[in-house]
């Protein structure tokens, strides 16, 4: 029996390659988890690159909010599209950019919840409404554990309820997110492909850094907290572009998604909270590449969520009296791919030169 | 939680030490663990999901119990009722919306029927069959019912084969549920094993046959007939390789707690006749039907009187096959009904299958005469390897509806295929297009290759398993490393669920 049991240990040295090299590589600082510190940096002015890996932007934005002024005169809300909008392109320097990628219907609440609860005043809002924010599905599948509590929060607070200050993401869900990772045979894969590309087992930079001269060419946040793209990235040409379009996941936009009731009428409060505090609101419609609109079209009326948003903002806009820029349609705003980094993002010095976000 | 990912080896795991631990106990922790694992798998709502479990409990635990105290005409009754309250929930829960749909065009109906689109129900389709299985059983005398209602509740829900199967008989299982079992270590690394080959196969194999069926069937205009039937037989090695891996895992994690479930599969690709395909393929799916529906219907009054009356009108011979061919046509409109009640599924795995074994049986004396009349010896590899060779065409084809994702798409994609038999296009930017690469190539070709040998060892009468299992300590160890490390470095995971999951 004794022996029986010895010989699952011969399974130690594969286990122990999985965790040991998930928690040493950690290409999403899962177990090197630096925001509050990235986001002090940030707030003290200054651009802070990231290095061998990524940070968790959800966490990132919600130590910018508890450190950022009491008072703002601009905030963009959006997801990855309106990253690129900085402080030199709103008219005003009192400004920061609180977009995170796929940011969904929970985290935007969340933000203004936390603004909320953080007693930070704001006079004008660049708000971007994208597909992932109109339906539960897709904002089931986006909502992430760090975010929920204050999302929750909001939506009380919206409705008139009496909500207590929630409990935000506490070690205990952090730690069961480790645990999760640290067993992860794609967080694993994540890790390989990170050696790979590195050439080495040894990670090659920080996990972060204040941006210098030599550093410029990596991917990076500004203090206003837009963010800049890898130089490699930013050299896409129009032919990757065109390609990747071809493989745009269709199930975001399609088949048959309209927008979710629900999440409608609680913009609206949001628009009504916004108006009582006297913020003034412009919506930013991110136009679609020429080949995907193509596509979408295509699909006729088995698309018609990006029509209703589109309508629905307007209808918001005029009702409240609120801004719209830009257009879905890549011919009403007069884009071609070569004004792209990839199949859905607008490069964001030609996004500055469209469109007038002052 | 699905199979693949870390949360449930966390539950397996902690299901195996308390089961090993509460030996007194051992059912009832694996009824708690069972009922936990549906819970945590099922989207939705999961007050919804304990009413259908306590309904598809109670009923059979009642009905049964009831059964053996009753006699003649009653006990019929009830065992019609409790049957017939089973068919009702799975036919509302899984397949109402899908049947009015598919009848929703050809009908001119304009209604909206989404009041029908209950949530998904996880294995609805595979514990309701087990349910009613033991229904029949305790009726016709050959179980006796247990007065053990968590015995009951374990037996549709033990979690191994809720979400896919196999299909379990009542008289199998009772005994392996009622032992205390004490831990095995070679049985238990057999589980193991079985496991890594189940999660090689999907991981290592499915997935990347599944990335030429998705790309050849989303974008066909890109594509010739050729490719097109290329992808077709791609996609019965994709849903091989997924369906019995998902069983090799499942017997695999049931092993580790000492319970063997049935084989699900049987070298499949080396039938010589469709017919001996199915008697291979998707084992006790077929098994049930056949013990429970179609034998009986053959033997129903009904079938009697339609034999003598064919008698009458077409003669001995032929009359005796009509009733046989009326309960085949029968038992495969009900296969493909039980595959989600979408009409491509009910075509694809129901009436093609079931048309092409009532025209092989038909042709059956044409063909000996032809192959006599060419003097073939049938007695040779060659004949035999073309027998083969045929049974996978003819499947893959009926499969290609599946794979098709619609009776309409399948539609086009045929008219477009016809129109464009072959293209001209470059291995290379085939390749490209469908997104491989090098290592992914060379992966399916190993795996084949891999499968291959193990089918050959199962088709020979012993499984890969056992094969390794005469081996030493290190051979067996070397080859768990090299599966996993295979699958750690190579494996899609997170990819996609298990295709047979949708059930």
């Amino acid at each position: 029996m004794r022996k029986g049991w010895l010989r699952l240990l011969t399974f130690i040295p594969l286990l122990g390659v999985l965790f040991g090299i998930n928690y040493y590589e950690d290409p999403g600082n899962v177990f090197h988890e630096a925001s509050q510190e990235i986001a002090d940096a940030m707030l003290a002015g200054q651009n802070v690159y990231l290095g061998s890996s990524n940070c968790n932007d959800r966490m990132l934005v919600t130590s910018l909010i508890e450190g950022m002024p009491k008072h703002v005169d601009c905030l963009t809300i959006g997801p990855s599209l309106t990253m690129g909008i900085r402080r030199g392109n709103v008219g005003t320097d009192s400004y920061y950019n609180l977009s995170m990628s796929n940011l969904c219907f929970t985290d935007m609440m969340a933000e203004f919840g936390l603004l909320e609860l953080n007693g930070v005043e704001y006079d004008r809002v660049i708000l971007c409404l994208d597909v992932f924010m109109f339906d539960p599905e897709l904002n089931a599948e986006y909502t992430s554990p760090e975010m929920e509590p204050y999302a929750t929060y909001m939506l009380g607070k919206l409705e008139g309820r009496e909500m207590a200050y929630p409990n935000a993401y506490v070690n205990y869900e952090r730690f069961k997110d480790q645990v999760r990772e640290i067993m992860s045979v794609s967080y694993f894969q994540s890790c390989v492909w990170f050696i790979r590309s590195n050439e080495s087992l040894k990670i090659p930079t920080d996990r972060w850094g204040i941006v210098d001269e030599s550093t410029q060419d990596m991917a990076y946040y500004m203090s206003d907290g837009s963010y800049v793209y890898s130089a490699g990235y930013r050299a896409n040409d129009e032919e990757y572009v065109t390609n990747q379009a071809k493989f745009f996941e269709y199930d975001v936009v399609a088949p048959d998604r309209h927008i979710d009731p629900t999440y409608a009428q609680q913009i609206r409060l949001l628009m009504d909270y916004l108006t009582a505090r006297g913020v003034e609101v412009d919506f930013y419609i991110s136009p679609f590449c020429p080949t995907i609109w193509e596509l979408i079209q295509l699909q006729g009326e088995h698309c018609p969520i990006v029509g209703e948003i589109e309508q629905y903002l307007n209808e918001l806009a005029e009702e409240y009296g609120f801004g719209v820029i830009g257009s879905y349609n890549p011919y009403v705003v007069g884009v071609t791919e070569a004004d792209y980094w990839d199949s859905r993002h607008l490069s964001h010095d030609r996004m500055n030169e469209l469109f007038d976000f002052t | 939680m699905s199979l693949t990912s870390s949360r449930f080896f966390l539950f397996l795991l902690v299901t195996v030490i308390l089961f090993y631990i509460l030996k007194p106990v051992q059912k009832y922790v694996l009824l708690a663990a069972s009922l936990f694992f549906y819970l945590a798998i099922s989207p939705g709502s999961k007050a919804s999901l304990c009413i259908i479990i306590a309904l598809i409990g109670l009923v059979t635990y009642i009905s049964t119990n009831l059964m053996e105290r009753l006699q003649g005409k009653l006990k019929g009754t009830v065992a019609f009722l409790s049957i017939a309250s089973l068919i009702v929930s799975l036919f509302m829960f899984k397949l109402a919306y899908n049947v009015v749909n598919a009848f929703t065009p050809i009908l001119h109906l304009n209604s909206d029927f989404s009041w029908l689109q209950f949530g998904a129900v996880v294995g609805l389709s595979y514990y309701t069959l087990t349910a009613i299985g033991y229904i029949v059983d305790v009726y016709w005398g050959t179980v006796k019912a247990s007065r053990n209602i968590a015995e009951v509740f374990l037996f549709i829900f033990f979690f191994p084969q809720l979400i896919s199967g196999p299909i379990t008989r009542f008289g199998e299982m009772r005994e392996q549920f009622a032992a205390r079992h004490s831990f095995d270590m070679d049985r238990f690394m057999f589980g193991v094993r079985r496991m890594a080959w189940g999660y090689f196969k999907k991981l290592v194999i499915s997935e990347r046959f599944g990335m030429v069926v998705d790309t050849v069937f989303t974008y066909y205009t890109d594509f010739s007939l050729t490719n097109v039937i290329v992808a077709a037989l791609c996609y019965s090695v994709q849903l091989y390789t997924d369906f019995s891996g998902c069983m090799d895992i499942i017997m695999g994690a049931a092993m580790l707690l000492g319970i063997e479930l049935p084989d699900n599969f049987n070298a499949p690709f080396f039938s010589e006749s469709v017919q001996e395909f199915w008697q291979r393929w998707h084992i006790t799916l077929g098994t049930w039907f056949k013990d429970y529906v179609m034998y009986p219907l053959q033997k129903s009054k009904l079938m009697q009187s339609i034999g003598k009356r064919a008698k009458k009108v077409f003669g001995k011979k032929p009359a005796k096959k009509i009733p046989f061919y009326l309960s085949l046509a029968v038992l495969w409109c009900l296969i493909g009904l039980w595959h989600g009640g979408t009409l491509y599924y009910f075509i694809g795995s129901g009436v093609l299958p079931g048309s092409i074994l009532i025209l092989s049986d038909l042709c059956q004396p044409l063909l000996a005469k032809l192959t006599k009349g060419l003097h073939i010896d049938t007695g040779r590899a060659s004949w035999r390897w073309f027998r083969r060779v045929r049974t996978i065409f003819l499947i893959s084809m009926c499969w290609m509806v599946l794979c098709s994702n619609g009776t309409r798409n399948y539609i086009d994609i045929v008219k477009h295929s016809l129109s464009m038999p072959i293209n001209y296009a470059s291995f290379n930017d085939i390749i490209e297009l469908i997104k491989l690469s090098n290592m992914d190539i060379l992966l399916m070709a190993v795996g084949v290759v891999v499968l291959f040998l193990a089918e050959v060892c199962a088709f020979k009468g012993k499984s890969i398993h056992k094969v390794l299992d005469e081996q030493n300590y290190l051979i067996k160890v070397g080859v768990v490393y090299a599966e996993i490390i295979t699958i750690m470095m190579y494996g899609l995971v997170g990819s996609s669920s298990f295709i047979y999951f949708q059930f």
